[in-house]
């Protein structure tokens, strides 16, 4: 019981964002799913939690493993290293400015676009507000994967919003292989 | 440090992951640059308008209930279905006594392991097979426990596993051999109503299959 009360003031209340993580790694059909499965595994191994570390870094841990054991799989993607790096300027070439308008149904897009590898990394630091040492323990590889990830993530990111807004077309390569 | 160097360390500069050292020598760099203290308001641009777009979400409003539902004991989460089904508060406390009382009377002083074992030995010869003629369906057991009881099953994994669930409630678990290979591993067979001959060991609950006819 006392468990239990725990489990609901430190765990519950990263409810929401466990469920906008869900929702950008799985869609907005299965977020709900993964999300429940998500809190029913953090409450088994609720025990083996460390109530001095970070409870939300931990529950995005257990969100990262279930999303590869149960979600990940429905769908094909190239992995990050066969990616043409080529394509992804070393800058930034993006400004507020150009992009007037409603920029959140285009961000949205354009996460969806990215690697998953990328939009975790990216997710982790930019909305989550993890540490590089928290998303390098979530994602399980080095921290510098994690720089690379989140730079490169932040790179394709910009690209993919100036190609949708400055030219309104798709752009010419598409990161997910196909749909099984 | 050169404009190169500065966008390297961009990333972990915006995100907090410097050093001091190094974090004091890319803000010297910006104070001389104005075009790489334009990028770092572009990174921050980048990361606002991410945190925007994703923090517009909201789980559906029962979401909340519904994990506080699977993480709950069943006997507590019982007790919250009589409250919504009326049952005034004295009644669910009665009961929760009368069950509490149930629990302490369980609660009986361990038995020593000479004794365990004797008890064991006697149980398994009280548990000598019976040969049986029962009817009933053919079920997935792991699904099964999964759909009633809330246990997980790794069925999408690991394949089903068939099971005999007698009418009057018991499931009988079958142990592999040829005879009894389809009753387990078709899929196909799900649902259908089964009459076995063979020899039931009640205190493992497992049936040894001699035959079977399916029904329909």
């Amino acid at each position: 019981m006392r468990a239990r009360t725990r489990f609901q003031t430190l765990a519950l209340p990263h409810l929401a964002a466990i469920y906008r993580l869900a929702r950008q790694m799985a869609g907005p059909d299965r977020a709900d799913d993964l999300t429940q499965e998500t809190f029913l595994r953090a409450w088994t191994y609720f025990g083996q939690f460390d109530p001095q570390t970070n409870c939300r870094a931990w529950l995005c841990r257990i969100l990262h493993n279930t999303w590869i054991s149960q979600w990940r799989k429905t769908r094909l993607e190239l992995p990050v290293a066969d990616i043409d790096d080529a394509r992804t300027e070393p800058w930034y070439d993006w400004e507020r400015e150009r992009t007037d308008g409603d920029l959140s149904t285009d961000m949205q897009w354009a996460l969806g676009e990215l690697p998953e590898a990328y939009r975790w990394a990216v997710l982790l630091a930019d909305v989550e507000e993890l540490t590089y040492q928290e998303i390098a323990a979530t994602m399980e590889c080095p921290i510098g994967t994690v720089m690379s990830r989140i730079s490169r993530g932040r790179r394709q990111l910009a690209r993919l919003l100036r190609e949708r807004r400055g030219a309104e077309r798709p752009p010419s390569i598409r990161m997910v292989a196909r749909e099984r | 440090m050169n404009c190169k160097q500065f966008r390297e360390s961009l990333d972990c500069y915006v995100d907090g992951e410097l050093a001091a050292a190094a974090s004091a020598a890319v803000d010297a760099h910006r104070q001389a640059c104005p075009t790489c203290n334009r990028a770092v308001a572009q990174v921050l641009e980048m990361r606002n308008a991410v945190r925007q777009a994703v923090r517009a979400t909201t789980p559906p409003p029962d979401l909340e209930a519904r994990v506080k539902v699977g993480t709950t004991p069943r006997w507590l989460a019982s007790i919250g279905v009589a409250r919504r089904r009326g049952l005034s508060r004295p009644a669910v406390a009665l009961a929760a006594l009368v069950l509490g009382l149930f629990v302490v009377a369980a609660e009986r002083p361990p038995v020593r392991v000479d004794a365990a074992n004797a008890m064991d030995r006697l149980g398994l010869r009280l548990n000598d097979s019976t040969a049986v003629v029962l009817e009933g369906t053919v079920l997935c057991r792991d699904c099964e426990l999964e759909r009633r009881y809330g246990v997980k099953s790794s069925c999408k994994q690991i394949g089903h596993h068939g099971a005999i669930f007698t009418d009057d409630g018991r499931i009988l678990n079958l142990v592999e051999q040829r005879a009894s290979a389809r009753l387990i591993h078709d899929e196909t067979l799900f649902g259908k109503r089964v009459i076995v001959h063979g020899r039931l060991f009640r205190g493992a609950r497992a049936l040894v299959i001699d035959s079977y006819q399916l029904e329909g």
